[in-house]
């Protein structure tokens, strides 16, 4: 697998406070990779890390396979773009001036793309009006298309559907979906509102506390969060039969549980079990979120 | 570098307080005339020569009010780039710190000199078309002085930035800067007034109520008089309200070029190191 992004180690500190601890994280290329954590978890201090506003305190971090300490990391970051907290741009100005600026910034010798980019992002009739007269779904949106200017390889968005009311969630949404599938652009999303971020990401991290306490994909992710039922069982082997018989998929937990993964009758299925004479003790539904996912991984780490 | 100087001519011609303090500049010493003029006709209207009791006016005096203004103009051309997320911008696309702020020092520069010249060429207009209204009250400083105000516009350029672009908090940025321009154009009188404590005193005895003189202990005298000298000589308020000689001219240039250069370069350090937000 490819990695636009690869950290090892990474680490800040500010004074005698460590930040981040050890980041280790790979970003594969093209996908939507969601950094999880709550507030003050070191979501945005990793981002500003790599993003340059900030120099690690320890470790490193690569860029399209360039290392941070490389003096080349200037030019691959042209290939970069991000919306670091909030959308960064000048009031004063309208969006298409905005977005001029950032393609002086970058150097590009045209703005005919310009026109392109604000249709991308919904702005194309915003005209000479101020960006600080926007809404603030139209000012999150002019955020990413100043990130987006110049094609970047891979998007850094700090929370980018904080303060958005639920029509301009949606449509940040459809936006990164959007970016992510017509442009191949790799997104690594923060936040810390984790069912939006479910209906977006490839891949996840959870942080908290400055470190890393799980990669892994969203299969991986929806394998863990599954919907299931775990029956509690007298005779494991029969009630495979049973479960067998009856066509559910289902898995074998322990000696005496197995989890079920289908919408289950549960009269249909005490009956059945009671034909071969096992005893159902227990029946307990799983329906974790996740939200609850994260919320019991951080119990995990809690109780280490 | 040229597309960051660029950039920040864009966002400057579309700031309309930047424009304002622009025609300020214009206009002040207009307005000064006009003042003057209601004052001269106000002791002409109550019987009194308005050329023995109107006010005076030096230029040297109105430039602090113009150095106020460039503290202004460096806040907010440098405040809106960094805290509107302007270096955030152009530091994740890649453009170099040191090119980031060479580039904010070479622009707050320039426009310092541009709002220095508007007001030196408004005041010298003003003054040659109020005719003898004009050379009765205001004063015709040497052309050389003019120079001074140029120097000192720059250095003050280089200090502006470095304190806008360092510090974090907006206010204690805008507030140090103004704290730092009254301490430069107070210090040399400051100083001054230190050392023109006479050598010698003269006190009353208390045994006999006799008067006798005895050595001042304020008296500043050795090396840290020839230091106080030293530096008082190289503030703009007393290089701007003495005489305006070849010697004051370089000794201003040495002392503005070399706080342009430190400033830049305490400025260039500190910000390729610094942790932004």
């Amino acid at each position: 697998m490819e990695y636009v992004l690869t950290t090892d180690a990474l680490g800040k500190d500010y004074g005698k406070n460590h930040i981040l601890k050890e980041v280790t994280l790979q970003i594969p290329t093209g996908s939507i990779f969601g950094l999880v954590g709550k507030n003050g978890a070191g979501k945005t201090t990793f981002i500003r890390v790599i993003s340059g506003l900030q120099a690690p305190s320890s470790g490193s971090y690569t860029l399209s396979g360039v290392k941070n300490t490389d003096p080349k990391i200037i030019k691959v970051r042209r290939r970069m773009g991000a919306l670091v907290e909030r959308p960064a741009f000048y009031k004063n100005l309208s969006a298409y001036d905005n977005l001029k600026l950032q393609y002086i910034n970058l150097g590009l010798p045209s703005f005919d793309s310009i026109d392109e980019l604000l249709k991308l992002v919904g702005l194309q009739d915003t005209g000479k009006k101020h960006a600080g007269k926007f809404s603030l779904g139209m000012k999150q949106r002019l955020g990413i298309a100043i990130a987006m200017c110049g094609d970047p390889d891979i998007l850094i968005l700090d929370e980018p559907i904080n303060g958005l009311d639920p029509q301009g969630i949606i449509e940040m949404r459809e936006l990164l979906l959007k970016i992510n599938q017509e442009k191949k652009t790799t997104l690594l999303i923060s936040s810390h509102i984790l069912d939006e971020l479910g209906k977006l990401a490839t891949h996840y991290a959870f942080i908290d506390n400055g470190r890393i306490l799980q990669t892994l994909s969203a299969e991986e992710l929806a394998r863990k969060t599954r919907k299931s039922a775990r029956i509690v069982v007298s005779d494991t082997q029969g009630m495979c039969r049973v479960l067998d018989d009856l066509g559910f998929k289902f898995e074998v937990a322990s000696d005496g549980s197995i989890d079920v993964y289908e919408d289950i009758n549960v009269s249909k299925l005490v009956l059945a079990a009671d034909k071969e004479g096992i005893e159902i003790s227990k029946i307990l539904e799983n329906d974790e979120t996740l939200e609850a996912y994260f919320m019991n991984l951080l119990g995990g780490e809690a109780s280490r | 570098m040229i597309g960051q100087i660029k950039n920040s001519f864009v966002r400057l011609l579309s700031n309309k307080l930047i424009i304002a303090l622009l025609i300020a500049s214009l206009i002040i010493p207009v307005f000064k005339m006009l003042g003057l003029y209601t004052e001269y006709h106000y002791f002409l209207l109550q019987g009194y020569d308005p050329f023995q009791y109107s006010s005076k006016e030096d230029p040297r005096d109105m430039y602090q009010i113009l150095t106020f203004m460039l503290a202004v103009f460096a806040y907010l051309f440098i405040s809106e780039d960094k805290f509107e997320g302007g270096f955030r911008n152009k530091i994740t696309c890649g453009v170099k710190r040191s090119t980031i702020y060479l580039s904010e020092l070479l622009v707050t520069a320039f426009f310092a000199e541009l709002y220095t010249a508007c007001f030196v060429f408004s005041w010298l207009i003003t003054f040659k078309i109020s005719g003898r209204f004009g050379t009765s009250l205001f004063y015709n400083i040497p052309f050389k002085s003019y120079i001074l105000f140029f120097m000192w516009s720059f250095a003050l350029a280089a200090l502006f930035t470095l304190v806008n672009v360092y510090f974090s908090n907006r206010m204690f940025a805008i507030l140090l800067s103004l704290v730092m321009l009254t301490a430069f154009n107070n210090i040399g009188s400051f100083i001054e007034g230190r050392l023109n404590v006479p050598y010698k005193e003269k006190v009353v005895s208390e045994a006999t109520g006799e008067e006798y003189w005895r050595e001042n202990p304020d008296y500043i005298s050795g090396k840290p008089r020839k230091i106080l000298i030293h530096i008082a000589e190289r503030t703009p308020g007393k290089g701007l309200s003495g005489k305006t000689t070849d010697n004051v001219i370089k000794v201003h240039t040495q002392t503005t070029v070399f706080l342009f250069i430190f400033s830049g370069g305490v400025g260039l350090i500190s910000f390729r190191r610094k942790d932004l937000i």
